[in-house]
């Protein structure tokens, strides 16, 4: 269980989170939506320790703060929206993903190995494995850096707008990617999005952010018939052929 | 180690031999086979040649040995924790700091010009430690260092210019020192510079993997476990070091940590360990080159090796930028 509890970030005068409180649960994916500004990428960072924050932030009922760099890393990883077009070949970006576990000294066991061409299969990349990241399309990109942080073993993932700069087909490929990384390798996902369509066919659980507190949390069906997309969004929510949409 | 890497090693060590030999060989005064190893097995009748290759060619050779890989090695370094392809030693400003504690001392101490090396080391190594320092202060974000380093830059220059006005003998001394050159190193001159730079190369070595994550960002680098601020700061010493190392000896030599590191991308492709071992090697064969050219074109002339790289660097790296657009 990964939980938030009275997270308050500032920067400078700006209040960006004041006392957002979340929880998720093992194996699941809880997709945290909000209007820009709202501090949802904000409350991503503060597990990386990317901004100075107070309230606590539990991990498996031990508090983040309590472990180091390497030790919160082999448990928890975050991928941020903006992706480097690297010169990296793929293996090697993939292999990066082994960072926390492998350490600076040791060279890849075939544990690491073994981590790596796993993430490379599971992501379908095994025929681009050899070719710079920067040659491969948005779609693909991001596929790379998901076998990245997928390779590296920690349960938890945190994803900050992985369909973002992505067109349909690569954005839907991804929100099935997501799907798997919860239902078949049993990952705990939290994620950002933006389109509240796809949010809703990924999640299992909706939380909102606006002006930096949690004001919904909740199933994607609670989520389609609160008053939420409506305030929030200033959107309505059609149910047509089991699937969510919103205008 | 992969068969293509392996055979890119060997080709580079080869290629740093040849060259190596080419300079002992050839220059003002070309040695004969017959001369070379009557003077390396010590034979009489060779006592000139001996001399010449012991006290002339070989401090040279180690000279550009030393520089080629240090520069390199710090400008691969650099290019690789910034993301940044114009990123060299002279960007974060230890060529400034260098120069400018050099034409203090030539203006302040006169007596004291043998100490030279020493005020250059020094002016690097504290322009490296405010380069730390503001980059530790800013949260070690990689544009802040590069801006800092601009900023020293321009208020050093400034202080350069400001003393150069003062006495124009200086700014004669001051030039020599700017160009840079191998003219009277000695192989004592070089003993600590090596040994930092060895250093500098086993550090690099051990914490590619930790740049090769910071080349991808700050963000992802923090993400998957990557202590962002150490990491840079750690590879700032190194870079910094190992410029300030080579400035010691061979004054303000440019291009190489600059153009370098295009070249060892080219040449060995993306895979950071390589890079890292690779950049050291191709700095020094390249070093060595210049410096053969210098002595050779107008010999007995001497044209100083910084002049050389940039004749040859200028057109080169330009070409490099063409091709690699096509």
């Amino acid at each position: 269980m990964l939980e938030f509890k009275d997270i308050k970030v500032r920067l400078g005068k700006a209040v960006i989170l004041n006392g957002a409180c979340l929880s998720v649960k093992e194996g699941s994916v809880c997709v945290l939506l909000g209007r820009n500004g709202s501090g949802k990428s904000t409350l991503l960072d503060t597990v990386a320790g990317l901004v100075p924050y107070s309230g606590s932030i539990i991990l498996d009922g031990q508090p983040l703060s309590s472990l180091s760099t390497g030790e919160r890393a082999k448990k928890i990883v975050y991928l941020p929206q903006k992706l480097s077009d690297s010169s990296l070949k793929v293996t090697d970006l993939v292999k990066l993903g082994r960072f926390a576990e492998k350490g600076l000294l040791s060279s890849m066991s075939e544990n690491d190995i073994e981590a790596v061409e796993s993430a490379i299969r599971t992501m379908e990349l095994k025929s681009k494995a050899h070719l710079p990241v920067s040659s491969l399309s948005g779609g693909e990109r991001q596929r790379v850096y998901i076998a990245m942080v997928l390779a590296s073993g920690a349960p938890y993932l945190l994803l900050d707008e992985p369909t973002t700069y992505l067109d349909i087909d690569a954005a839907r490929s991804i929100c099935s990617t997501i799907g798997t990384l919860s239902k078949e390798l049993g990952k705990t996902v939290l994620t950002v999005f933006h389109d509240l369509s796809s949010a809703m066919s990924v999640a299992d659980k909706i939380c909102v952010l606006d002006s930096g507190i949690i004001v919904f949390e909740g199933t994607p069906d609670e989520f389609a018939d609160s008053d939420v997309p409506q305030k929030v969004f200033g959107a309505v929510c059609t149910k047509y052929g089991g699937r969510y949409y919103f205008s | 180690m992969k068969y293509k890497t392996r055979l890119t090693y060997i080709i580079l060590g080869v290629l740093l031999v040849l060259s190596a030999l080419t300079s002992l060989v050839f220059g003002a005064v070309s040695l004969s086979p017959s001369e070379l190893f009557g003077a390396v097995l010590q034979k009489e009748g060779f006592e000139s040649a001996r001399i010449i290759l012991f006290s002339l060619r070989l401090p040279r050779l180690l000279s550009a040995i030393v520089a080629g890989a240090g520069l390199a090695l710090s400008g691969a370094v650099l290019q690789l924790i910034m993301g940044n392809e114009l990123v060299s030693p002279n960007t974060i400003g230890v060529n400034a700091g260098a120069g400018l504690a050099v034409i203090i001392s030539l203006t302040a101490l006169p007596n004291l010009t043998p100490l030279t090396p020493v005020w250059a080391f020094a002016g690097a190594f504290i322009t490296l430690l405010l380069i730390i320092g503001f980059s530790k202060g800013s949260g070690g974000s990689k544009s802040s260092v590069v801006l800092a380093g601009i900023a020293l830059s321009t208020l050093f220059q400034a202080g350069i210019s400001f003393f150069s006005i003062l006495d124009s003998d200086v700014l004669g001394m001051y030039s020599a020192f700017s160009v840079g050159s191998f003219m009277g190193v000695t192989l004592n001159d070089l003993l600590i510079p090596s040994a930092l730079i060895i250093l500098s190369i086993a550090a690099s070595v051990i914490l590619a993997p930790a740049m090769a994550a910071l080349s991808l960002g700050d963000r992802i680098a923090a993400g998957i476990g990557v202590k962002v601020q150490l990491t840079r700061i750690l590879c700032l010493a190194i870079a910094g070091l190992s410029a300030a190392s080579v400035i010691s000896f061979a004054g303000l030599l440019g291009f190489v940590g600059l153009i370098v590191p295009h070249i060892t991308r080219r040449l060995v492709g993306s895979g950071t360990r390589q890079y890292i071992i690779a950049s050291p090697l191709i700095g020094a064969i390249l070093v060595i080159l210049s410096d053969l050219a210098g002595r050779c074109i107008l010999a007995p002339t001497e044209i100083p090796v910084g002049i050389v790289m940039a004749f040859i660097g200028s057109p080169f790296f330009l070409a490099l930028l063409l091709n690699q657009r096509r």
